[in-house]
């Protein structure tokens, strides 16, 4: 058997050996003093060239590791082996756990998914890495973007067992997003299919169709688009049909799957708005002098991340209007009948962070909300009460992208 | 004195650029008069005119840095670099930019000129480098005297300050940049990739 570290992704463990018998069992593996790790149930016949990822652990980290299972029917066990993970990938830049609390945490949320810009300077250009973190704070897992493209929007595939990744060139060779595409990728770097997403330039979404949707800019205005697997894309929205405003560009998309709507969050005009497959506009909050916001204070700012929780109310990171300028989440009531978003929660206010640009926010299984400061590089996950549970920083305002948080890492190779 | 586009005097890189590799098919699949299946007139199977083949990919761009208080007054660095711009310098060619003129056809920018590349200075020539960049469109002979339209926007789609530029038809935004509180500019133009 070898165990070498992957030539691409250096903390996934490549372990290989020409199978003698029937073999049906898994790996375990661990790092000294960490939790024990296993692959999912593994079957080799006799003859064949077995190979096993083990993902899970940090970049330059010892681990052992050994096969326990059965071997043509008899309760087998192999040799405990040692080996150490690749190095950590140069200029994929350091973050600092800031805040842990285990016991606060959902089981499910054990590893997060996320993007940064190895370059400081906010909304600015630089090279972009995928990462997923463990919740020590550690990189397990992370890959760069090529050519100092944007990935920002880093997601789940709609069937669970696949990494969705922007390449956006919007911002990277400022081409209006001609060149940008996305990306379907299991974590051992395999690409499974690349689309098209000309003019993406922050946010798409994947319905359970596997058709892709995004917001498509160029320098005037915006258009929602589409593209269903293997067709043409199409656009069934437009910006200039929607808002009197001297240019448009979005920042969040979101599709609600249960009424086939989508959220469609505006910073350039501090709104939201809900639309159908059709692009008909069925709420439009924000600039909108219909609705209101209650209080007056938790209108919209530069709101980021806007989407539905399961109870209908909506969750997103948006700057204050009042007071000192912080970004914090704010979770509201739509009221239909009095026509005004009612603020019910809200976290981040006197914390005195404040992130320029993007942000995102949250609500986990457990009831726990992760705040994602954007271009302050940090993110906070906070009980209802409004206590840290997590916390991890970047330092500097380096660009964080989307973030979500991964429980069997597994399940995307 | 010329007015050159940035495409007639760049761009032929941000079309040819952008990491564009030797192809390796078997059948000669375009429509030039050589036997490869590439689009040029050469004996080779990469993209450029040059008779050898590529096996590198270099980073083709300009940084410069200005004062901007009532006009342009400012230097630049064309550069070519191997290894993506990891490795040498190719090319580094260094020149005055001066504005000659104030543009008002940039309806987003801060301000707009035109600014006249002058005292031209050849710093590192490997003799791939220029002649690569003379290839794929910037001939650094004829930088004297030519003229670039150059613009700024502080908040380019309310996210970030932005170098613009004129390809003859259009302004668009080139890269980002930074202007200080005293008037000073910079950028890096990361025009894109080229082989090699």
């Amino acid at each position: 058997m070898t165990a070498v570290p992957h030539p691409q992704i250096g903390s996934l463990v490549v372990v290989s050996w020409t199978q003698r018998g029937d073999l049906e069992g898994r790996i375990t593996f661990q790092e000294a003093g960490g939790e024990p790790l296993q692959t999912p149930q593994l079957s080799f016949v006799d003859g064949e060239q077995a190979e096993v990822i083990l993902i899970g652990i940090p970049f330059e980290t010892a681990l052992s590791w050994q096969f326990e299972g059965s071997l043509d029917g008899e309760a087998a066990t192999s040799l405990s082996h040692s080996t150490t993970t690749g190095p950590l990938p140069e200029g994929l830049p350091a973050p600092d756990l800031l805040a842990s609390e285990p016991t606060a945490w959902a089981d499910g949320d054990r590893y997060l998914l996320s993007s940064v810009n190895a370059r400081a300077g906010g909304w600015t250009g630089g090279t972009f890495w995928k990462f997923i973190l463990d919740r020590q704070g550690r990189y397990i897992w992370a890959m760069e973007t090529p050519d100092d493209n944007w990935s920002i929007f880093l997601r789940v595939s709609y069937d669970g067992d696949d990494i969705l990744w922007d390449e956006a060139t919007y911002w990277s060779q400022f081409d209006s997003g001609e060149g940008s595409q996305i990306h379907r990728m299991k974590l051992d770097g395999t690409i499974i299919s690349s689309v098209a997403a000309p003019g993406l330039h922050h946010a798409f979404v994947e319905q359970s169709d596997g058709t892709l949707v995004w917001g498509a800019a160029d320098l005037t205005t915006e258009y929602l688009r589409r593209r269903s697997p293997g067709g043409e894309a199409e656009d069934f929205w437009s910006c200039n049909d929607s808002f009197s405003v001297d240019y448009c560009q979005s920042n969040t998309l979101y599709w609600h799957e249960e009424t086939d709507t989508f959220l469609y969050s505006f910073y350039t005009n501090s709104s939201v708005i809900e639309l159908d497959q059709s692009g008909n506009t069925l709420h439009y909050w924000g600039q909108n002098p219909s609705w209101s916001f209650e209080p007056s204070s938790s209108e919209f700012s530069w709101q980021h991340g806007a989407h539905f929780l399961e109870d209908g109310h909506i969750l997103l990171s948006t700057h204050t209007t009042t007071g000192a300028l912080e970004t914090v989440v704010r979770e509201y009531v739509v009221n239909e009948e009095t026509q005004a978003l009612e603020e019910i929660w809200s976290f981040g206010e006197g914390e005195g962070i404040h992130a320029d640009t993007a942000g995102e926010a949250h609500r986990l299984d457990n009831g726990n909300t992760l705040h994602n400061y954007g271009s302050s590089a940090h993110l906070r996950e906070v009980n209802p009460a409004g206590e840290i549970v997590w916390e991890v920083d970047w330092s500097g305002n380096r660009l964080l992208g989307r973030s979500v948080f991964l429980e069997d890492l597994y399940n995307f190779l | 004195m010329r007015t050159l586009t940035l495409l007639s005097l760049l761009a032929g890189t941000m079309t040819l650029g952008c990491g564009e590799k030797d192809d390796t098919g078997t059948e000669e699949a375009d429509a030039d008069t050589d036997t490869d299946t590439d689009a040029d007139t050469d004996a080779d199977t990469d993209a450029d005119s040059d008779a050898d083949t590529d096996t590198g990919s270099a980073l083709m761009g300009r940084s410069g840095t200005a004062m901007v208080s009532g006009g342009y007054v400012g230097t630049e660095e064309f550069y070519i670099i191997s290894d993506d711009g990891d490795g040498d310098d190719l090319c580094r060619v260094s020149y005055d930019l001066n504005s000659v003129g104030e543009r008002s056809d940039c309806k987003i920018c801060d301000w707009a000129y035109d600014v006249e590349i002058s005292n031209v200075q050849v710093i590192t020539d490997t003799g791939v480098g220029c002649n690569l960049g003379k290839t794929e469109g910037s001939d650094i002979a004829t930088l004297e005297g030519s003229v670039v339209p150059y613009g700024y926007v502080p908040e380019y789609y309310g996210h970030a300050q932005v170098l613009m530029a004129y390809d003859g038809a259009a302004w668009y935004a080139a890269s980002f940049a930074s202007l200080g509180e005293k008037d000073d500019f910079s950028y890096d133009w990361e025009v894109g990739y080229i082989s090699y």
